[in-house]
């Protein structure tokens, strides 16, 4: 019955969003697609060391296996450094938008084959 | 069981939100997708990062992409000009103070919306055919044409109020997509 | 802009189809299983070591202090980009609604009641958040980044900008001084009053403090920044 797992499914979430980065034109889809890659790869690492059988990290419960702490520890700065990224990113498209009137990444025809 | 229900609504809601036309149905549902990795981490023994990812990714995130589409509502505008070569910065600064910002206030003021611009040198009937914009300005020699859609109002509270928006250029026709040939009259 | 060049969009298709076929297949044959060695180390005895209940906080905390510091370091970082891109608009943009509180478009009485009923819980969930970081799920990112959404839902309410940043900016460099001081000497350079379960209970308790007040500040400025100067 499970036929995906959770690694499988943040490499599949990588891919979706890095598609998305490449085909759409839109600056704010753009950073939207980066939070996508990051959330799959968020994803990938928290089931990297998961076991079915084991319980939250907390406490002194050991009749039960512990889950791993680390890639937790280690993600959420990842989370945090994340917010502070889209923050930069919107801000620049704000400014951009503002100085300039464009909102996508191609402004001429000519040269919309070359996207990103 | 309930792991491959959350999975897959992982896949198909970050296909949405990277796929969709529309940029605040983008919006929500990248805070849906959100929401379903809070599940997720939860249910793969991270409460800690279920807990980060519900503040920032649902709350936060959320809010400032709200915000910027706020100052930034869509409505897609075409300007074409088949005289100028290569558009640069300062071809776009010079049609910027007459032509674009008093449309952009006006849009904003009244409909709550935000052009959004493209600026191209190609002949007219060429992006017509190709493309779907919502509003093409026209540019040829001395007169400006504009096309549109009969059906979109917020296209005919421009041309109701043309006289108010675009005050620079006298010499602007208004041409409607839906019945081409009726052209009507001067401003 | 609906135009596509469809043979350049195929292609792009294809190297992501081609590439995650590449990926998958190497992770699902080739991938070596590493063993737990880190973990095992991390939860033995993280209680008697660090005196926190939460086995995160304490590697977060104790073990790998290091990860906290850079990443308050590039919340800092951050923080001083936004501020630097942000020059389109020297003066702030406020909105004059002191007259005319309730008869904004925007702004409806129903949000504005309810915010005011919901706000003062956001807050305790936040400082709750912050306060038992070490023995429950949370910590200082998670409950200054709740602070924030209180700020932000007080920004719904008044949407005017009464909040002094540069003494907020001050604030959060300050706090990363001591964010920075506070494991260095107590961690690397072992400078305890007494040793016991107190004084490491304390540590975790003043660490999350301080870094749930510096996430508080560094997104609230992020935040205003970028509703008051950018845009129109």
């Amino acid at each position: 019955m499970d036929f995906i797992f959770g690694e499988i499914a943040g490499i599949l979430i990588f891919f979706i969003g890095l598609c998305g980065l490449m085909i759409n034109k839109s600056i704010l889809k753009t950073i939207m697609s980066l939070t996508v890659m990051e959330s799959g790869i968020i994803l990938f690492y928290i089931t990297i060391n998961y076991s079915p059988d084991s319980v939250p990290p907390i406490g002194q419960a050991q009749e039960a296996a512990f889950a791993d702490p680390v890639p937790a520890a280690l993600m959420i700065t990842a989370i945090v450094i994340g917010i502070g990224i889209t923050a930069i990113g919107l801000t620049m498209f704000m400014h951009y938008k503002q100085k300039h009137g464009i909102t996508h990444w191609t402004r001429d025809r000519d040269q919309q084959g070359r996207g990103l | 069981m309930f792991q491959t229900f959350l999975l897959t609504g992982l896949l198909v809601f970050a296909s949405y939100a990277v796929f969709s036309d529309n940029i605040k149905r983008s919006v929500i549902y990248l805070g849906i997708f959100s929401l379903i990795m809070t599940l997720t981490y939860l249910n793969y023994n991270a409460p800690d990062v279920a807990l980060a990812e519900a503040a920032i990714g649902v709350g936060i995130s959320t809010v400032m992409y709200l915000v910027a589409t706020k100052k930034f509502s869509i409505y897609d505008i075409c300007y074409v000009n088949e005289d100028v070569e290569v558009f640069n910065d300062e071809s776009i600064s010079e049609i910027m103070s007459n032509v674009v910002r008093p449309l952009e206030k006006f849009l904003e003021r009244t409909e709550g919306f935000e052009p959004q611009l493209a600026y191209t040198n190609h002949p007219i009937d060429k992006i017509m055919r190709e493309d779907n914009h919502d509003f093409y300005i026209h540019r040829k020699g001395n007169l400006t044409y504009l096309y549109g859609n009969k059906s979109d109002r917020v296209f005919l509270d421009i041309v109701a109020n043309m006289d108010k928006v675009i005050k620079d250029i006298k010499d602007i026709r208004v041409i409607y997509m839906d019945e081409v040939g009726k052209s009507e009259g001067d401003e | 802009m609906k135009e596509t060049n469809k043979a350049i969009n195929v292609i792009r298709v294809l190297f992501i189809a081609v590439s995650m076929i590449l990926v998958l297949f190497h992770f699902l044959n080739h991938s070596e299983k590493l063993g737990k060695p880190l973990m095992d180390y991390f939860t033995a005895g993280f209680l008697k070591e660090t005196g926190a209940q939460n086995a995160v906080a304490a590697i977060y905390l104790d073990y790998r202090v290091f990860d906290t510091l850079f990443e308050a370091l590039m919340l800092l970082v951050s923080v001083m980009e936004v501020i630097n891109v942000s020059w389109a608009q020297k003066d702030v943009r406020q909105y004059s609604m002191d007259k005319e509180l309730f008869n904004r478009k925007d702004n409806s009485e129903i949000v504005i009641r309810m915010v005011g009923a919901i706000y003062p819980f956001v807050l305790l969930i936040g400082l709750y958040t912050i306060f038992n970081g070490h023995i429950s799920p949370g910590g200082g990112f998670q409950g200054g980044v709740i602070l924030a959404t209180a700020l932000i839902s007080r920004y719904l309410v008044w949407p005017n900008s009464d909040l002094d940043l540069v003494k907020l900016e001050n604030f959060e460099k300050l706090l990363f001084l001591a964010i920075v001081a506070a494991p260095v000497f107590y961690i690397f350079m072992k400078i305890e009053p007494f040793y016991s379960l107190i004084s490491r209970q304390t540590y975790m308790i003043f660490m999350n403090v301080l870094i749930g007040l510096k996430v508080f500040s560094g997104l609230s400025i992020i935040f205003y920044r970028f509703v008051f100067y950018e845009g129109r």
